[in-house]
């Protein structure tokens, strides 16, 4: 189930590209898992998968190729990169999980063997070599020196509280992040039911590593190699919205003036900031950065960005004891410019950011004292009531439901829905006649779901929200996972599940680079414009 | 004793020439930066980012050694200077290499502790403004937390800088921490934070454990040596009624707070001081908490407290390899005080107040230089930059000697990577 080393011999092209392909298509559906085991084992009943099953067979020399072609070809595209090493981590979580007792105590033994092998063969490179020494330290650190591996899977098993391994932190970021292990001297103490965790740190970081050093060698790829890396490309790009994917483009440009008016269609997320940049005249740096990169979206060039803030930002706050403040504009518009103009691509690493899904904002963590985020998450329950209060919401035992249960974006579907059966409210400062508005915003709100699902959607609330109850708690699992991210990639992969959300007005999450280097570009475009100090 | 000069930042780009051509520490500087050059290319491949006059941002700066770093800084004067990550390539090269190739490689594990993140509990200052009432926060922030980076994470080498106004940050420089990848420091950073909540979250902290974990408990016994002489007496937190409110509305049992409420407005109150508030509230909560139907939080107390005290950072501060920081050594151009190294041992003797400006410290070089022309002295010992010239002399020669023993230094990195 580790890829170690990759498997030579000679191969048919039609083979290499039907193994890579159907691969593919597997580890997507992998991914469309999300973290239950049983949607897993629902796919490898699919007949579709089973006609091509010893491919993802374990162990299995498809399996090998497969896995190693996919590796080579989509190394050097970060978003696929992103995508390979959660799918397949993934994966492997799935099969240890399918693993019984006596399998995973075999499969342990003799993977420790195996490492022995790779390094007394003395064939690899000083990375690898390092990376099998770390391998084979974690696995010794989990056997506490002395036990079989039949009883460390027993112990995994039985959950026993008072047995625990030691490891650097490093290896459970997650268990850490939780404070579920206690720390010492930078090592954690990890009860041994966390065995999978571990093994699976394992997985991703040799990947990773593998992934890396396939990078190396895309100067050499052979046409035949770049030809079908160019078919799983599109294959996987029409499955997932992928960082280089044009944003919308036919969409009527907004302008400042229409946005009070948009604004009435906002999804709340967003429409908390804006209605707090009206008040206060000022947001905090992330609360800007995910308004800015929303008016984005729906469509405000840059120009017009550059205006409304500016024009925003110039006014003093209502009623703000420390008015002293005074306009903010003032005297940092260069780095206000900048950090707009670095949002659209046009400076710095001239990436062109995605507005945040629902699954970014959710994982957001405010600072103190900040807006931004879900407010399904980020708002207690005082405020988030009055979020539905102020829009005439009856109805809210449902929502708060859900939200309870960490179903965010169902509990947001279906805020959206009863907004919009209300009566347009004359304060929405609407002054087209009602008919012409809604058409707008839908139009405009719909444009940037994903392609491929604009179909299925007649406005821009899904018709699956209220069915797909099971977009459930397991989104903090898969959170608090963070599956494919040694590299430094944070986000999880929720491209479809999101498209299906009434609040995806927000688009779908990048994978890989971009996104990451939005969280570090953004995070601070121009050494943070609120500076701290 | 001169007089000290009122600090005014017209006067900055007549100071900071001055500044930066004598007192700068360059060569400390150089030294931690470079990590002893291993790799060589450690330092060449820096980012640093400059903000100049009429606020010019330009961000990829980086230099080869130390000698062109201190011509650049000297002939820009920057208002400010930021320091990113060390990249794949030269940062100043940047635009020659293929956007995907470039990429941010490494970077100390940052934190960022804000004096207005704590606006909401502190009745004397809000905003920039901070004071002895309120500084007591920093305090605890720093002993909670370089005890946990020192304990439980095992950084040793950690430089502690106070931000010129309202905060202070902290430099993890820790090979371990360097090359930790962004998981790893938001674990970092989660691990540490128990504040949590934005403005739509009134209470931020909810301890709902049975057990504490070791961490909470460490860091309550911190917070409760101090919280009677800065909440009651410093902040004077439960002064009033519109703050008997705001920690009453932390308390989540209903007939526990609803009890407490009617106390507070018994005509036995009149006095109002904290003292005798904070008493009563302890009082009733430990009655409650001993009766047979007490449903609610066992840690009501303690909750009150750390949302009171405990450390705010921002997660997103830490979290990016990518984050650029200002560095230690600037001067702030709202106050003029210089960013100086805290010792995180000595820190209730450190006083934000006392940190001296650019004009007070060129002053002081003024008048010394006039009595004593000794060129061999270097020139921020002469002024009262030296102690915490010193703080950072010493952490500069601390991780010196981690890396006398390369090859140690080689295996235990072995045992602890990150790719």
């Amino acid at each position: 189930m580790y890829y170690f080393e990759a498997p030579r011999g000679i191969l048919s092209l039609k083979n290499f590209e039907t193994y890579a392909t159907l691969r593919l298509n597997f580890l997507s559906r992998v991914l469309k898992c999300r973290n239950d085991i049983n949607e897993f084992l629902a796919i490898t009943t699919d007949p579709e998968i089973v006609a091509a099953s010893d491919i993802f067979l374990e162990g299995s020399y498809k399996d090998l190729i497969s896995h190693f072609t996919l590796r080579l070809l989509l190394a050097s595209e970060s978003g696929a990169c992103s995508f390979l090493v959660q799918a397949e981590t993934r994966l492997f979580q799935f099969r240890l999980q399918c693993l019984s007792d006596t399998e995973l105590s075999r499969f342990l033994s003799f993977t420790e063997k195996r490492l022995n092998k790779i390094k007394k063969s003395g064939k690899t490179l000083y990375a690898e070599h390092s990376l099998v020494s770390y391998t084979q330290d974690i696995l010794y650190r989990v056997k506490s020196s002395d036990l079989s591996w039949k009883t460390v899977v027993a112990q995994c098993r039985e959950n026993r509280h008072h047995s625990f391994f030691t490891v650097p932190f490093t290896v459970v970021p997650h268990l850490v992040a939780k404070r579920i292990v206690t720390l010492h001297n930078g090592l954690a103490s990890v009860p041994y039911q966390y065995l999978h965790d571990v093994l699976r740190h394992c997985f991703e970081l040799n990947l990773i590593h593998g992934v890396q050093y396939c990078k190396s060698l895309q100067g050499n790829l052979d046409k035949r190699c770049r030809v079908l890396k160019h078919r799983l490309m599109i294959m996987l790009q029409s499955k997932f919205r992928l960082p280089d994917f044009p944003s919308t483009t036919a969409i009527s440009p907004l302008s400042q003036q229409d946005i009070l008016l948009e604004s009435g269609s906002f999804p709340p997320c967003m429409s908390v900031l804006f209605h707090s940049l009206q008040t206060n005249h000022q947001l905090h740096h992330h609360s800007r950065v995910q308004l800015t990169l929303f008016l984005k979206e729906i469509g405000m060039p840059v120009q017009e960005a550059l205006q409304f803030w500016k024009h925003q930002y110039s006014m003093a706050p209502h009623g703000d004891p420390r008015s002293g403040c005074g306009p903010k504009w003032v005297g940092k518009e260069r780095r206000y410019t900048y950090s707009i103009r670095h949002l659209y691509g046009l400076e710095g690493s001239q990436v062109n950011y995605r507005a945040h899904c629902c699954a970014s904002l959710q994982e957001f963590i405010p600072p103190c004292g900040s807006n931004g985020g879900c407010p399904f998450k980020h708002f207690d329950d005082a405020a988030l009531g009055q979020l539905l209060q102020s829009e005439d919401i009856m109805e809210t035992t449902d929502i708060l439901a859900l939200r309870a249960e960490n179903q965010f974006s169902c509990a947001c579907s279906l805020y959206l829905k009863r907004k919009a059966i209300k009566p347009l409210k004359s304060q929405s400062m609407c002054t087209c006649s009602p008919t012409k508005e809604p058409k707008a915003k839908k139009a405009r709100l719909e444009n940037h779901s994903p392609g491929i699902h604009n179909q299925e959607r007649d406005s821009f609330i899904g018709q699956r929200e209220m069915e797909d109850k099971h977009w459930s708690g397991d989104q903090s699992e898969v959170l608090g996972s963070r599956t494919g991210q040694g590299y430094s990639l944070t986000k999880t992969v929720k491209p479809l599940m999101n498209s299906k959300r009434a609040a995806d007005t927000q688009t779908i999450q990048n994978l890989g680079e971009s996104q990451r280097r939005l969280d570090m570009d953004t995070s601070n475009p121009c050494g943070n414009v609120d500076s701290s100090d | 004793m001169t007089e000290k000069s009122t600090y005014d930042a017209a006067s900055l780009p007549d100071l900071l020439p001055i500044y930066y051509k004598k007192l700068f520490p360059y060569g400390l500087y150089y030294r931690w930066l470079n990590y002893g050059g291993v790799p060589k290319s450690y330092f060449t491949n820096r980012e640093f980012s400059f903000t100049l006059k009429d606020d010019v941002y330009i961000r990829y700066q980086s230099f080869a050694d130390q000698q062109e770093m201190e011509k650049e800084i000297q002939k820009r004067c920057p208002y400010k200077i930021d320091i990113g990550a060390v990249f794949s390539h030269k940062p100043k090269d940047h635009k020659t290499v293929k956007a995907a190739a470039f990429q941010a490689q490494e970077k100390e594990l940052v934190f960022d502790i804000d004096m207005t993140d704590y606006d909401d509990v502190r009745t004397c200052c809000s905003g920039a403004d901070i004071c002895e009432k309120c500084w007591p926060l920093m305090q605890i922030a720093v002993k909670i937390l370089d005890r946990a980076l020192e304990e439980d994470f095992g950084f040793e080498h950690r430089l502690w800088v106070y931000s010129g106004r309202r905060g202070v940050h902290c430099w993890v420089c820790d090979e371990t921490a360097r090359k930790l990848s962004q998981n790893g420091r938001t674990a970092v950073a989660e691990y540490l934070s128990l504040v949590k909540g934005g403005e739509h979250q009134n209470k931020k902290i909810s301890l709902d454990t049975t057990r504490l974990h070791p961490f909470i408990s460490q860091s309550l016994e911190i917070v409760k040596a101090r919280f009677y002489d800065y909440a009651v007496k410093k902040q004077d937190f439960l002064g009033d009624e519109e703050n008997h409110k705001k920690v009453l509305s932390l308390i989540t049992d209903e007939t526990l707070r609803t009890e407490l409420e009617k106390n507070f407005t018994s005509k036995e109150y009149e006095e109002n001081t904290s003292k005798t508030a904070w008493a009563v509230l302890r009082k009733h909560v430990e009655t409650k908490k001993s009766e047979a139907n007490y449903k609610g939080s066992k840690y009501v107390l303690e909750e009150i407290m750390l949302q009171y005290c405990y450390p705010r950072l921002d997660v997103n501060v830490s979290k990016g390899v990518n984050h650029l920081l200002k560095s230690p050594f600037c001067v702030h151009p709202k106050t003029g005080r210089v960013c100086v190294p805290i010792d995180p041992k000595k820190i209730d003797e450190f006083d934000p107040m006392a940190v001296p400006t650019i004009s007070d410290i060129l002053e002081e070089l003024n008048s010394v230089e006039k009595e004593d022309s000794n060129k061999k002295t270097k020139e921020f010992n002469k002024t009262s930059l030296k102690e915490c010239t010193q703080v950072f002399e010493r952490f500069v020669k601390k991780l010196e000697e981690t890396w006398k023993g390369k090859g140690k230094m080689i295996e235990q990195s072995d045992m602890t990577m990150e790719f």
